[in-house]
């Protein structure tokens, strides 16, 4: 079910992200060009910008969660098999659901306080760029969940 | 006594095999709740991390190396190595060094120019009659110039945590990591001339030409990168944009080589690449804040001062507290938990911040080829198709070329501080 869910939700936000990147990418070009020639800039673009390259990382990195792009030491790890080395796979999940439920609450406070916070140009509510940050630790969780379903069962069929 | 409980629950959790940045985040949390400090503190740190431009330029370096990658780009530039160097004793092999120093002006990463000349090169150097353990030895080796010579995504690690010029920082690396580069293609001549690999070619000026020609475009990419920033018509940051596009405009216009399917897996490929980056940056502000709270680097000066007060005892240990990290952990994450600790002891001995950042670039670079967790090891080696083993075998020569390159690198500055210093 958690599978299929996060499937669906993950090929969305793969779209998003990549036209995402694509538009900010056209973006920032195309400023840079007309501020190297006409020496005219808006600043209120720098803005957009940045505020789309934050929610695109935030998303990346709970995409590189799910793909397990996230360096780790596993040299030690690697020295478990079977069943041993799903418990360990299951604790590390549970730990890092725990970090992330972490981040959510205290990112949660941060985007609360960033309601009243301007951004200097556009004066856009800092709370919107803030906000990126619990999100993307809620979606690295949806991914936790996900593999610790996948190692359960996983478990059912390692039989020692 | 914070600071050990921060180091006892990092060590914990990676040992468990945690993601490094995760576990630097997960330290920073206890300590930080251990303390009772709110830890909207955190967050706010991870924040500030990646809202701001200069870091957008990862992103953007990350891009142009992926597109690189699809079309007839690297492909041009290997041959055109080839037409240049080819023909002499171990040619392939020297061809190889060229073309992954060529690569690292065009690319940030030291993973990405291994993977891209490897795949082509490694192959080539099978059918030529070269054991594939030493092909995939060379290419690990050559790979890791990726950081060293700009543009590098480290070094834009390294001036974000540290505030420092990324453009200075990048002239900085230009010497070092092509005095690498040199010394490993002089090796690589050496080792296949004692050990009768290769075969020795007519040198053909019309083929040079050929291949000059063909590849132009792709050959003028990194005196355009580096000229517009070195001249300071434009800042790091825009060249990224500048490299990123260029590389787009050509392989989409002239290869035809990106459907958009493609191209959306190219975007999300270095979205999640540079995530992974950012990720280990936005926690290690945090840890190392926390670190620097404790007065660890005051410490650290004081531990040096200990072992006899001098710049050069203070730089051996820099050199060794480099190497064994760069064993552990990749490039960026070092520099982001190690760059803050070190800066403000080495500034009281006088050491360019600029200069401590080439030097912990050039560290960490050899640490790409330093097992247990050497990246280019692993990525040389399953190209290859070869053992991890294998690999660590035929890599020796250069990482011992290179540890001596380094204590050079180390007592020499005005060589890696030439170029910056021209600059105004």
């Amino acid at each position: 079910m958690i599978t299929r869910f996060n499937e669906a939700l993950f090929k969305g936000l793969e779209s998003i992200i990549a036209v995402m990147l694509y538009l900010l990418t056209a973006v920032v070009f195309f400023q840079l060009v007309i501020r190297y020639f006409l020496k005219f800039s808006y600043a209120g673009l720098d803005e957009v910008t940045r505020l789309a390259f934050v929610w695109v990382v935030s998303i990346g990195s709970a995409l590189a969660f799910r793909e397990k792009a996230h360096m780790g030491i596993t040299f030690l790890a690697n020295k478990l098999a079977g069943r041993k080395r799903i418990y360990l796979e299951l604790l590390v999940y549970v730990i890092l659901i725990g970090f992330m439920a972490v981040v959510i609450k205290a990112g949660v406070q941060m985007t609360q306080m960033g309601i009243r916070q301007f951004s200097e140009y556009l004066e856009w509510p800092m709370a919107l760029f803030y906000a990126c940050i619990p999100f993307g630790a809620a979606l690295s969780i949806l991914v936790f969940v996900e593999f610790i379903y996948v190692n359960l069962c996983k478990l059912k069929e390692v039989t020692e | 006594m914070t600071a050990v409980i921060l180091l006892l629950v990092f060590g914990i959790t990676i040992c468990l095999s945690v993601p490094v940045a995760a576990g630097l985040g997960i330290a920073t949390a206890v300590t930080l709740a251990i303390d009772r400090i709110p830890l909207f503190m955190m967050v706010q740190r991870m924040m500030t991390q990646i809202n701001t431009f200069t870091v957008m330029a990862i992103l953007f370096f990350m891009l142009s190396g992926e597109i690189m990658c699809k079309g007839t780009m690297t492909e041009k530039l290997i041959n055109w190595a080839e037409a240049l160097i080819g023909h002499i004793r171990g040619g392939l092999a020297v061809a190889a060094g060229v073309a992954a120093g060529y690569f690292s002006a065009l690319s940030g990463s030291s993973a990405a120019t291994c993977a891209s000349i490897g795949t082509i090169m490694i192959g080539k150097m099978e059918n030529r009659g070269y054991p594939k353990g030493y092909s995939a030895g060379v290419i690990a080796a050559s790979g890791i110039t990726g950081i060293v010579i700009p543009p590098s995504v480290t070094l834009v690690v390294y001036g974000v945590v540290t505030g420092t010029s990324v453009r200075k920082l990048f002239m900085a690396g230009v010497a070092p990591g092509l005095l690498m580069c040199a010394s490993m293609c002089v090796l690589s001549h050496y080792i296949s001339k004692k050990r009768n690999y290769g075969e020795i070619r007519q040198f053909s000026l019309k083929k040079l030409w050929n291949a000059t020609k063909d590849g132009i475009f792709v050959l003028i990419m990194p005196v355009i990168i580096l000229g517009v920033i070195y001249g300071g018509a434009f800042t790091p940051n825009e060249a990224s944009v500048i490299a990123a596009v260029y590389a787009y405009l050509l392989t989409k216009f002239k290869d035809k080589a990106l459907p958009w399917k493609v191209m959306k897996e190219v975007l999300l490929k270095s979205v999640v690449n540079t995530a992974v980056v950012l990720f280990v940056m936005q926690t290690a502000a945090g840890f190392s804040w926390v670190l620097t709270n404790a007065r660890v680097p005051h410490m650290l000066g004081e531990l040096s001062a200990s072992l006899g007060d001098s710049r050069v005892v203070f730089l051996i240990l820099v050199n060794v507290l480099l190497l064994i990290t760069g064993c552990l952990i990749t490039g960026s994450g070092a520099v982001s938990i190690l760059a803050p600790i070190l800066l403000p002891v080495a500034v009281s001995y006088g050491i360019d911040p600029i200069f401590l950042g080439a030097l912990m670039i050039v560290n960490l670079a050899i640490g790409y080829i330093t097992p247990p967790v050497g990246v280019d090891l692993y990525i040389a080696g399953s190209i290859g198709k070869v053992s991890v083993e294998e690999v660590v075998k035929n890599v020796m020569p250069y990482l011992i070329l290179l540890l001596i390159l380094l204590v050079f690198i180390t007592y020499v500055p005005s060589f890696t501080m030439f170029i910056p210093n021209l600059m105004k």
